[in-house]
Order: structure tokens, then sequence, then C-alpha cells
């Protein structure tokens, strides 16, 4: 098989085609040419032998007698046989009515008398001639009978027994000139076929190098186009190839590329599987937010921690909310939108899971239905006082008492109060909320502020043997301000600092300008102070420490909120520091009035 | 794989094309195992027993000199050959019928000198025609049963009488013989011992009247006086030859290679060739064998005997056929197709041969020729005449063929003919030819008479013939 393998060329194929189809044309044409000359000689030789034998027939055939012939009819055919001039290679004989020579022109006699039998059929008169080709010692002979008929009847027969070598070599020497002209053909042949098949074969060899080369992602190859041909037409189709492929990739390649950047830049987490959930695709959002690496080729579920595994194929969109905690307090709520990749008929083919992050959604949602709970519940607590108070009053006979009347009723107004007081609250965190609230803003003097502040706790104050100290700078900018607001801020900071610091311990209302031109208001305790954990969530709504303590207190535990809510609206910030059972600092900083001058 | 052997078969065809456009351009008619080979013609026979013309094959099995009224026989050996050579020499002129009276007959026996030749049977006029020059017209002739030359030999010119007993014709015409007185010495010294004649059973000594009671043509028997010497042979059985019936296949049939043969019997095959018109039958019993051609049998125009004779002379002489002495014995016209029969018999020392209860039909051979021979009849047996023993042995005396006769309650006048010959007999694995007068009735029987073994008595063998 392995010499086949060379001949497995387009030019060795179209070398072996022609060769052979020109020695397939040849053989028909030599056999069949030469099946034609074989038969002319061969006609042409009878013919001749056949003039001969009836040249001798006619002369012969009165001196054949019907039976047998006697010696001196013997002698006289002899004589004749020898004066006629026949052709001396051939060997005539005379046969009678038995089939048995009766003279011949070969020299010795010996064949007289014998019997010739191939003449039978001539004898019998069934054939008017037969010719055979015998052939013995090398050599072909045409044995010719004709029969010697004397009126009408068949006495005897010419039998010629004449070489055909003479012929056969004649057609021999034209055999092989055609031989020779096949051979020469042939090889004229293969060359020319040679020279064609390169022809074709070297352009088809040349692109098929630069196939390969580009195959090993090198587009910038060219073939040269040598004329307009196919094969030129194949060459320029390839180099058109070659350049659609080069632009479609560098196309696919920046397509890719911005797919990349875009997976990456996404704020959301995209993993794609293929069919059986092995991750094909993710980007480092999704990694980030599952805390882990994502690794090509896992499964789906063992990346994701969820309880119930997905089911593969998917076939419909699912979504899936993933809570992950991380650490304690601190969670992360992903959401998890599986969307199939189906084919046109519906047949699945991967997925794509976007990972969204949620928790802050989902904390404001939590602190919105924290806030409901709690606004009801701090609305319902002085309403239960109330309802039982008057209920109280109304079942016990207490308006028999005025005293306890009073006392009742006292109650009763200071839960109404404490819940005007919520309510107000409330009411005005909403306006704030919805930016409702139009603030009269207008450039104030700190001083003026704090001072009239200050005075209105100093009374408090002495009255619960809290020390109170006023420190203020006396080139503090004006500020600019809403007055009321400002004043509700200082109000619920300076009330919270009275409320929540014990007897003999101290206060003090500080302001300065700070080095970017805001004017820092800090309000000061040495009181209870707030636990560290509770220092983050102060400012929420409701929120308090000690909610019973607040709530006798008096307050709704949203002082802190408003304040924190007028301040932001002043484009000011709000800050508390704070050390548990040490005391408590609120700082505010407040925008000055003219940021120019505050350069200095 | 599935390439590869494509291209393995499409190779193997290229390479099978090229071999046979060679084999085509190279081969030849190989034919030469069916063309038949040239045979040579086997012989049988002795050439010495070759007969080149009619009148050696047809002569007579017994010449008569008449001299002086003395009858002496001439039997068939060199010198009868050179008187029937002699004589063929002559040409027959004047041929005329005549009406011999009595007297002609009675002067012809007692005092002419002359040749008589005595035919066995009567034979056509054209086979005698043949013993004589030319073409000479015989009127009123149509067979001869003898031929009379007499005359003084005056310038060679003889009388020449062609008798036939049948018809009692005589027809007379002269003819000039080259050194008659010659011929006349040969036969002299060629004759045996004088015989007597008889005629009706009268000795000698013939009156007109016994002539003209005889009819227009007298029939003469001669008989010896006393026991005539003659050897007996005696050949060996072992000895016997056998004519190979492969050999008369090649001989008869054109294509010997063509002739198939068939088994009708235990011992009979027959061969024929393909077109059937030839057909060999050869018992292998008997050792005969019967060859027909039908093909040369349907012709219209009968040829005249002489042609048919000079076709069997070449036929014969062609395989040497003639294995012994055959002279033309008689013709008859088969009854089947109306073809002339001729009747060769064997002579063995100047005598004719009888009696082929060993060996069938060995002392015949049965020929018809039309335009080639149609048929061909014989026995495969022969004997060489050399490897014979002899014993002296006698034939009868004229008294004792008498007495032999008169013991069949017949006489000489019942008897058309009597001939000496050998009549052959199996003994002690031995074939015995013993010399016997052989005995030809008008009725057509035939008997043999001999000495018997003792030597004294005569026996007869053959037809018991009926007292008429
Ligand atoms: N100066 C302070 N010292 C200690 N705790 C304070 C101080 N200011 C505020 N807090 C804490 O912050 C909580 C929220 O204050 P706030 O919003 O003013 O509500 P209220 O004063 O009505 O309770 C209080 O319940 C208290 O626990
Ligand atoms: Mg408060």
């Amino acid at each position: 098989m392995r010499w086949l393998r060379v001949f497995n060329s387009v030019q060795w194929k179209v070398v072996v085609i022609y060769v052979l189809l020109l020695l397939i044309a040849m053989q028909l044409i030599g056999v069949y040419f030469f099946q034609k000359l074989e038969d002319h000689f061969y006609y042409t030789f009878r013919d001749d032998l056949k003039s001969q034998a009836g040249i001798l027939q006619e002369v012969v055939k009165d001196q054949m007698t019907p039976g047998t012939e006697s010696d001196e009819q013997k002698k006289r055919i002899d004589d004749i046989l020898n004066k006629l001039p026949l052709d001396k290679s051939n060997d005539v004989q005379i046969v009678d009515q038995e089939g048995v020579v009766i003279a011949t022109t070969s020299g010795e006699k010996s064949s007289e008398g014998v019997k010739n039998p191939r003449v039978d059929r001539v004898l019998q008169g069934y054939e008017d001639s037969t010719t055979e080709v015998n052939y013995q010692a090398g050599n072909r002979y045409m044995l010719y009978s004709y029969p010697i008929k004397n009126d009408g009847r068949i006495t005897g027969a010419v039998y010629i027994e004449a070489p055909m070598q003479g012929m056969y070599s004649t057609i021999k020497s034209i055999n092989k000139i055609l031989i020779k002209i096949t051979a020469i053909a042939m090889a004229g042949t293969s060359f020319l076929g040679i020279i064609l098949a390169r022809t074709i074969t070297n352009p088809i060899k040349e692109i098929t190098e630069q196939a390969t080369i580009m195959a090993e992602g090198d587009f910038d190859r060219k073939v040269t186009v040598k004329n307009d041909d196919e094969i030129g037409k194949l060459a320029s189709a390839f180099n058109h190839l070659a350049q659609h492929l080069r632009n479609a990739l560098s196309q696919k390649e920046e397509e890719k590329g911005r797919l990349q950047s875009v997976l990456a830049n996404m704020s959301d987490g995209v993993i794609a599987t293929d069919r059986k959930g092995k991750v094909i695709v993710s980007n480092r959002r999704a990694e980030e937010m599952l805390g882990k690496k994502v690794q090509h080729r896992k499964d789906i579920n063992q990346i994701l921690p969820l309880t119930n595994p997905i089911l593969l194929p998917l076939t419909e969109e699912r979504e899936i909310f993933l809570e992950l905690d991380r650490e304690e307090e601190d969670f992360t709520i992903i959401k998890l939108n599986f969307t199939p990749v189906l084919r046109a008929s519906r047949e699945a083919i991967g997925l794509i899971l976007v990972l969204q992050d949620v928790t802050e959604e989902e904390k404001l949602d939590r602190q919105r239905k924290e806030f409901v709970a709690n606004v009801s519940h701090e609305l319902r607590t002085p309403l239960t006082t109330i309802k039982s108070y008057l209920e109280a009053l109304d079942e016990g006979g207490a308006l028999e008492e005025p005293e306890l009347a009073s006392r009742f009723l006292g109650v009763t107004r200071q839960e109404a109060e404490r819940m005007t007081r919520l309510i107000n609250d409330l009411l005005q965190l909403s306006r704030l909320d919805s930016k409702k609230v139009r603030f009269h803003k207008q450039p104030l003097k700190p001083i003026e502020v704090l001072e009239a502040a200050a005075d209105r706790f100093r009374f408090q104050c002495q009255q619960k043997n809290i020390d109170f100290h006023l420190s203020l700078k006396e080139d503090l900018p004006r500020i600019y301000a809403a007055r009321d607001q400002i004043d509700q801020v200082l109000d619920n900071l300076l009330s919270n600092a009275v409320k929540y610091t014990p007897e003999g311990h101290s206060v003090s209302l500080s302001a300065r300008q700070k080095a970017d031109g805001f004017v820092e208001v800090a309000i000061s305790d040495t009181g209870i102070g707030i636990p560290q954990k509770d220092l983050e969530r102060i400012f929420e709504r409701f929120y308090r420490v000690d909610k019973a303590r607040s709530r006798s207190m008096g307050g709704t535990g949203l002082g802190l909120a408003i304040a924190r809510e007028i301040v932001q609206a002043h484009g000011g910030t709000i800050r508390m520091e704070s050390r548990y059972r040490e005391g408590t600092t609120v700082r505010i900083t407040l925008p000055p009035c003219e940021p120019e001058v505050t350069s200095s | 794989m599935k390439e590869s052997l494509k291209s393995l078969a499409l190779a193997l065809l290229v390479l099978t094309s090229i071999v046979q456009t060679g084999m085509l351009w190279y081969s030849s008619p190989s034919n030469q195992g069916n063309l038949p080979k040239l045979q040579h013609i086997p012989t049988i026979g002795h050439k010495d027993f070759q007969k080149e013309e009619i009148h050696q094959l047809a002569a007579p099995s017994e010449i008569m000199l008449h001299h002086d009224g003395e009858h002496r026989r001439i039997l068939p050996g060199a010198d009868h050959q050179t008187l029937i050579d002699r004589l063929h020499h002559a040409r027959l002129e004047n041929p005329q019928t005549i009406d011999p009276s009595p007297a002609e007959w009675k002067k012809w026996l007692d005092d002419e000198t002359g040749l008589e030749l005595r035919f066995r049977h009567e034979l056509p006029v054209e086979v005698i025609q043949a013993f004589f020059q030319g073409e000479t017209e015989i009127p009123e002739l149509d067979t001869v049963h003898r031929i009379w030359i007499s005359g003084e030999g005056d310038n060679n010119q003889v009388t020449v009488w062609l008798i036939s007993d049948q018809t009692q014709t005589v027809v007379e015409g002269t003819a000039l013989l080259q050194n008659y007185d010659e011929m006349l010495k040969l036969a002299d010294q060629a004759a045996e011992r004088p015989l007597k004649a008889f005629l009706n059973g009268k000795e000698g000594n013939f009156d007109e009247e016994d002539l003209k009671r005889e009819g227009a043509v007298p029939r003469f028997v001669y008989l010896p006086p006393n026991r005539a010497a003659i050897n007996r042979w005696s050949y060996n059985l072992e000895q016997k030859r056998q004519i190979n019936v492969e050999d008369m296949k090649m001989i008869l049939f054109r294509n010997p290679n063509n002739v198939e043969k068939t088994a009708i019997s235990n011992h009979i095959d027959i061969y024929t060739d393909v077109d059937s018109s030839r057909s060999l039958r050869y018992n292998e019993q008997n050792n005969t064998m019967v060859y027909t051609n039908l093909l040369n049998d349907t012709e219209q125009e009968l040829p005249d005997p002489r042609e048919k004779l000079n076709t069997i002379i070449s036929f014969m002489n062609r395989h040497s056929g003639w294995t012994g002495n055959y002279l033309l014995n008689r013709v008859e016209t088969n009854q089947d197709n109306g073809a002339s029969d001729f009747f060769f018999q064997l002579h063995v020392k100047g005598l004719p041969l009888y009696g082929s209860e060993p060996f069938p039909k060995w002392e015949e051979i049965r020929l018809s020729a039309q335009q080639g021979i149609t048929h061909y009849e014989r026995s495969l047996i022969f004997f060489s005449s050399r490897s014979g023993q002899k014993h002296p042995d006698h034939l009868p005396s004229g008294n004792e063929v008498r007495e032999a006769l008169k013991k069949q309650n017949a006489d000489l006048s019942d008897v058309r003919q009597i001939y000496p010959g050998y009549h052959a007999v199996t003994r002690e694995n031995k074939l015995e030819l013993e010399p016997v007068w052989v005995v030809d009735f008008y009725n057509g029987k035939q008997g043999f008479l001999s000495v018997s073994q003792t030597g004294r008595d005569v026996e007869w063998t053959g037809a018991k013939l009926k007292p008429s």
C-alpha cells in the first residue's frame, strides 16, 4: 500500500489517468486496426490461393476421372504441375476423389499416395473451399482446399499449403511501429501531464500552505493570483475569504472585549452555564458577591449554597433569594435570577444566572417595616395609658375624689401631649422626607442662636443640678440657615444631653470654625453615654438605647433622626461620639454664610 | 482502505487489458490438434499380386491348348499371363456372327491348333473387349464365356471366335498376333498333360450327330485319363495373417479421424463417417468386412464395366488389396440396386480355392464400383503363399469322376464344367488345401471330388445332387 501513496497526489493521478487514457485508446485502436489489417492480409492471401487453385482446377480437371486415377493420369497431372509457374514456397497437392494425393509440387514425392483428410469436406461438396490455419514448427500455414469439378461433379481437390510467415512478419513490423509510437506518445503524454498537473497543483499547493498558516492564526497572508482561470478565481476567493476572516475575527475580538468589560463592570454578577450546569462564563462581580472563586467547568449547584439545588435543565425563569451571613449582624442578600437559554425548538442549551445584591433594599424595607411597627407601638402606648386612666376614672368613681381625678387627668393630658409630640415629630419627619419643608434660610449669627438655646436650658440644668457650660468663639462666621429648624436641632440635642445626664454632671455647648470654614457646634455631656454597638444605629428613627428610660423621660426616639435630617438639609453633618457611662458628644457642622470670608 | 482497494482493482484491470491485448496480438490459431494429419494408406497385401490391367485381372482360370486332337490345360501362372498379355496386343477386326456347323465343331476339336480361353462364367462383352486393343464393336453379344483363337499363323493372322454358351452365339473376327508361333511354343511348354474331351458324358470320337444334339455350341468337358499328380498344400493356422480393421478404416474413409464406431452386436461393429455415406461393417467373429459407399452408388449413368474394373484395379492397388492371386470369377447384377457385383476368386498355385468353412468368404472378394467403389466385401484373413508345405497328391481320373457322378445319380451330361481346384479344410491345427475336381452342374449346384486319404477311393463333398 505504501507505493500507492506516491500516486496519491493530483499530479500523479493526472499523469496516470492521461497515460491510461492513451493506453486504452491505443489498445482499442491497435486491436481494431490489427484485426482489420490481419483480416485484410488474410483475405488477400486467401484470394491469391483461391485464384491459384482456380487456375489449377481448370487445367487439371480434364485429367481427373471420377474414381481413382491410373498412373498415366498421375504422370500427366505431375507434368502440368511442373510446368505451371507456381509459387515454390507453397506446397500444392492434387487430391483425388478418395482424398488421396496424386500429385504434389513438393520436392519429395513422399506425400503422393497419402490420404489427405483435410480436403474431406470439400470433396463431400459441403463447402466450396475451406481455409484453415495451422501452426507448426513456429510457422503458420494456410491450408486451402478447392474442389476440382468436372461437369458439376467433384472429382478431386486442389490443396495448397502456403506458409504465412511473410504476411505475419509484415504485420509484426507494423505492430512494432505502432508499439513504438504508443511508447513515444505515452512518454510525451506523461511529460505533458506532469507539466499540466503542475500548473494546476502548484497554485493549489500554495493555497494549501497559506491555509495551513492561516489555520495557525496568521491572516495577513496573501496568495498570488496568476491568472483569471478557475484556480486564479480560487486564489482570489481565498484572499477574499482571508480578508473577511480577518475582519470578522477582529470584530469578534472587539465584541468579546466589550462584552468582557460589560461583564466585568456590571454591578450584577453573571454566571452562564451549559445545559448540564457547568459554568462557562462568570464575572468578577459574581465572585465578589458569592465571596468565593467561581471556577469554570464547576457545577452551578456546588457554587451556589442553595438548600434545594436547582433542577437542570431549566426551562422557565426562576428567582431565588440567597442570604449570606458572612459575619454576625452584617448579612448580604442576593437575588438569583435564572434564565434558561433556549433554542428555537424550546430545548434548553444552558442558563444564565444574574446575581443582584439586594441587601440595601432589603434593609430599607426592614427599616420601613420596623418604622411602621415602631410608630404603631409608640402611638398605642400613650393611647393605652389614656384609655386605662379614662376607664379608671369612669369606673372607679375617681371623679368623686377630685385629687385623684386631677392626677388621673394630668396623666391623661401628659400622654396626649406625648402623642401630640410624637405625631408632630412624625409629621415633621415626613415633611422632611418628602422635601416639603420650606426652609426660611437666612444668615444667622451662631452666637445668637446658641446663646438663646443655652438660655432655654439653663433653668433646666439648674433644676437638675447640672453644670452647664457655654463656650463660644467670638469670631464665628454667620451661618446660612433657617432659625426655627436650627433651634429645633439644638433643642433636641441639648434636651438629650440634659436628659441622659444624671445630677451633678455637666453639659457643655461649644462652637468653633473648622479649617474648611464650616461652623462646628459640639454638645457634650458627661452622662450615661451610649454603648458602642448602639452608636451606629443611634440616628435611626425610634432607635433608643433604653426604651423604657427614654419613654419615661418623654422621648419619642425621633429627635436625633429629625436633627440629622435638618442638618443634612442644610448641607452640614452630624456626628456622635460617646463612651458608655462616661459621656457623649454630638458635633454638628453647618455651612458658613459667606464662604469667601471664611477662607482665612 | 476502500480507496486503495479501488486503485488495486484499477491496476489489475489495466494489467489484464494489457495482457489480453498482448495475447490478442500474438495469438495464433491453435487448431493444430483438430487438424487431421496426412495419412499414409496402409498396404495389406503383396505387390506381386497387383494387376495393372483388366485383361490381367479378368484372365481366365484356364487356357486350353488344342493341338492335333490333344487338349492340354494351362493354369494361371507366369506363362499363362504372358499368353494373355500377348493376346492383348492384338486388335480384333471384322467381328461378325457366324453359325458354325457340327462339322466345323468336329474339325475344331480334332484338327485345329489354337488356344481356348475358358472363363468360369459368362463375362460382359466389354470386359472381353479389354482383352484386345482398340474399341472394336462386337455385334449381337452381351456376354462371352470362351474365346477361341485358331489359325495356321500365316502372317500372324488368327481367327478369333467369341463364344457365348448361354446364348449359343458365336462371333468370328480376325486378329494379328505378333509371333503367334512363339506363343504356341510357349503354350506347348506351359501346358499340362493331355486330357480327354467329353461331350454329354461320351468320351472322344464324337460324330456329327453327337455335336448336333448338343445344340449350336457344344460344350466339352476335359478330364484326364488317369489320376493326375498334383500337390496338396498345408498351412499352419498360426501363420494366418489378419488385416487390422483400423487399417481398413484408414483405407476406406476419406477422413478416418471422423469415423464413428458403433457396436451393433457382440461381434459386429459399424464404422460410419460423418455424413454416413460410407460405412464399414466389421464382423469380428468371422473376420469379414463389408464396406459400402452409398454416395458413389447414386449415379444415374452406369459406366462401362471396363471403367468399373479400372476403378477397382486402382482402388485395390492403392492399398495392395489383393492378398493373393485373385481373378475375376463372375459378374452379377445386384438384385437390390441393379449394380454389377464383381466377384474375384483366390487362386492358389494356379487353382481356384473353394470351401470357406474355416474362414468365411476368404476365397472370394466382392467389389462393385460406380464412380468409386460402392461395395467391398472380403475376409480379413489371408495366408502368405510362401508359408505353405506341399505334399504330393492326386486328382481322380476321368473314370473315377464318372463313377463318382454315378454314385450321385448323375453323369457328365448334367455337368456344366469340371475343373481342378483346391478345397480348404482345417485338420489338426492346419489348413489343408486338398486338390479337387470342382463340378459345376447345370442346376447351379457345385460339388468337389477328391481322392480319399487312403488314396483308394474318390470322395464326394459339396452339393447332394438331386437325380434329375
Ligand atoms: N446626651 C446623651 N447622653 C446619653 N444618651 C443619649 C444622649 N442623647 C441621646 N441619647 C440616646 O439617644 C436616644 C435618642 O435620642 P432622641 O432621638 O433625642 O430621643 P429621646 O430623646 O426622645 O429619647 C435616646 O433615647 C438616648 O438613649
Ligand atoms: Mg431627644
